[in-house]
């Protein structure tokens, strides 16, 4: 188990680089991401169907200007990452299953919010980063531009690596302890809300493409 | 070309530092450093001499922001004003500057409503409803992802690739280049398909997931749901309005 989470953490690490810092090829997308988490913990299926749901809901989400807006890569990461942990360990039946999943998804998608906070706090600091090659420019260290840039990239991976390490190891143990406590009644709608959860992301995709 | 300082192999090199462009993104100066970062490799070719080329670094750590695949196409051009500029030409550092600054706004606002706001949608909307649809009848559902990143890449790499060959090669006439290739109507006619592929996949899951009075509750829930996301209540916030009202129905019917 800690082998995995430390896998999947590393790769979520290198997926976040994706979202803004190194490339934009768009594997950082949960459509890309959820299927690559699956794979690699061997459930491809439900990677894939995580990862459009999650698509779905963010498709409209972009970062114009300065503006930043909450990951998604990091939830769908987390969020796959969990079920496929703790769901064989639960031994749900048919009906169950599907309420569990909202149970995870319920409780990933602030992570996102989260995440974005300290993006913020980041990319505050990276101002200092620049102030301090602006420096050393004047004294003639060209090749410190070089060393902050690596540097800069390091830490955009660091910082995606331990927030899913964190939130991954975390929810391992709360969640299942967590599922256990929730009512019959509960678990029988959250199945319907799974069931439902294409309507969700169909209506967003809806609007988004309706111009909003 | 005659006399030209930059060759293939450089812009090549440019190519590739060109993805680092936002690594060190800040809220100051944004992507000033990226853009130094990409176009060092030229600064130290074309001033070999230590004090030019610390002035033509610093004259590069200022604000710069664009759509990171468009940046390409400024680099092209800031490429070669560099060059025409160290050769001894005509231009003028705050050319380079006033250059920077205009078409950096115009292209981003171009990239982001083709981008962000067209391109990526729509491929990734394609690879949802095909994964929706078809994860239960296809084995090979798993293309679906590498279908986006193909389909998406395409235009990504195109516009990175040619943004700086052309730039460098028509300087600031590649705006002309950018009428000529009909960005809006690509974006409105990939906004019609993909309404029309919205509502066929509601259709096929409506009628294959669901009995004939639950049909009437998915529904009342997408149309409800389009209603309030009409009233910018955020995704998350609609994920548990949906929970809670089914938790709730759960307990009444």
């Amino acid at each position: 188990m800690i082998a995995e989470i430390l896998t999947v953490s590393f790769i979520g690490g290198l997926l976040s680089l994706d979202v803004s810092a190194w490339g934009q090829i768009m594997v950082s997308r949960p459509i890309v991401c959820g299927p690559i988490i699956g794979l690699l913990l061997g459930d491809l299926k439900t990677g894939l169907i995580i990862g459009a749901l999650l698509e779905l809901i963010w498709i409209n989400v972009i970062s114009v200007g300065a503006a930043i807006p909450p990951d998604a890569t990091i939830v769908a990461v987390t969020c796959v990452t969990l079920i496929m942990l703790t769901e064989r360990a639960l031994s749900l039946g048919n009906n169950f299953q599907g309420s569990y999943r909202m149970v995870v998804l319920a409780l990933t998608m602030p992570l996102g919010e989260i995440f974005k906070r300290i993006d913020i706090k980041q990319r505050k600091l990276n101002a200092r980063f620049v102030h301090y090659l602006d420096r050393e420019i004047i004294k003639g260290n060209l090749k410190a531009l070089e060393k902050v840039n690596y540097f800069s990239l390091f830490l955009f991976f660091l910082k995606g690596f331990l927030f899913s390490l964190v939130a991954i190891s975390m929810g391992v143990y709360v969640l299942p302890k967590l599922f256990s406590y929730l009512p019959y009644g509960t678990l029988v709608g959250l199945n319907f809300a799974y069931r439902l959860m294409p309507a969700l992301g169909l209506a967003i995709a809806f609007n988004t493409f309706r111009g909003l | 070309m005659p006399n030209r300082i930059i060759n293939k192999i450089d812009l090549y090199r440019l190519f590739w530092r060109s993805f680092c462009l936002q690594a060190v993104w800040n809220f100051e100066r944004m992507q000033d450093l990226g853009f130094l970062y990409i176009l060092a490799p030229v600064l130290n070719k074309l001033y070999p001499e230590r004090e030019k080329r610390i002035q033509s670094y610093k004259r590069h750590l200022e604000f710069f922001n664009t759509h990171p695949y468009f940046a390409n196409v400024l680099v092209g051009i800031v490429a070669r004003l560099e060059e025409e500029m160290a050769k001894g030409g005509e231009v003028k550092p705050e050319e380079i500057s006033a250059v920077k600054m205009s078409m950096g706004g115009a292209f981003g606002g171009i990239g982001d409503s083709l981008f962000w706001g067209a391109w990526r949608p729509f491929t990734a909307l394609i690879a949802c409803v095909l994964v929706i649809i078809y994860l239960r009848q296809w084995e090979g559902a798993w293309l679906a992802p590498l279908i986006f990143l193909f389909l998406y890449n395409f235009l990504h790499f195109y516009t990175r690739i040619k943004g700086m060959i052309e730039g460098y090669e028509r300087k600031t006439k590649v705006v002309r280049l950018l009428k000529r290739m009909y960005y809006l109507r690509a974006i409105w006619s990939s906004r019609l398909i993909s309404l029309a592929l919205v509502l066929l996949t509601l259709l096929v899951l409506m009628f294959r997931d669901w009995g004939v009075r639950e049909r009437l509750y998915f529904l009342a829930f997408f149309l409800s749901l389009v209603l309030l996301n009409r009233w910018r209540i955020s995704s998350a916030k609609l994920l548990y309005l949906l929970m809670g009202i089914s938790c709730v129905g759960a307990y009444i019917f």
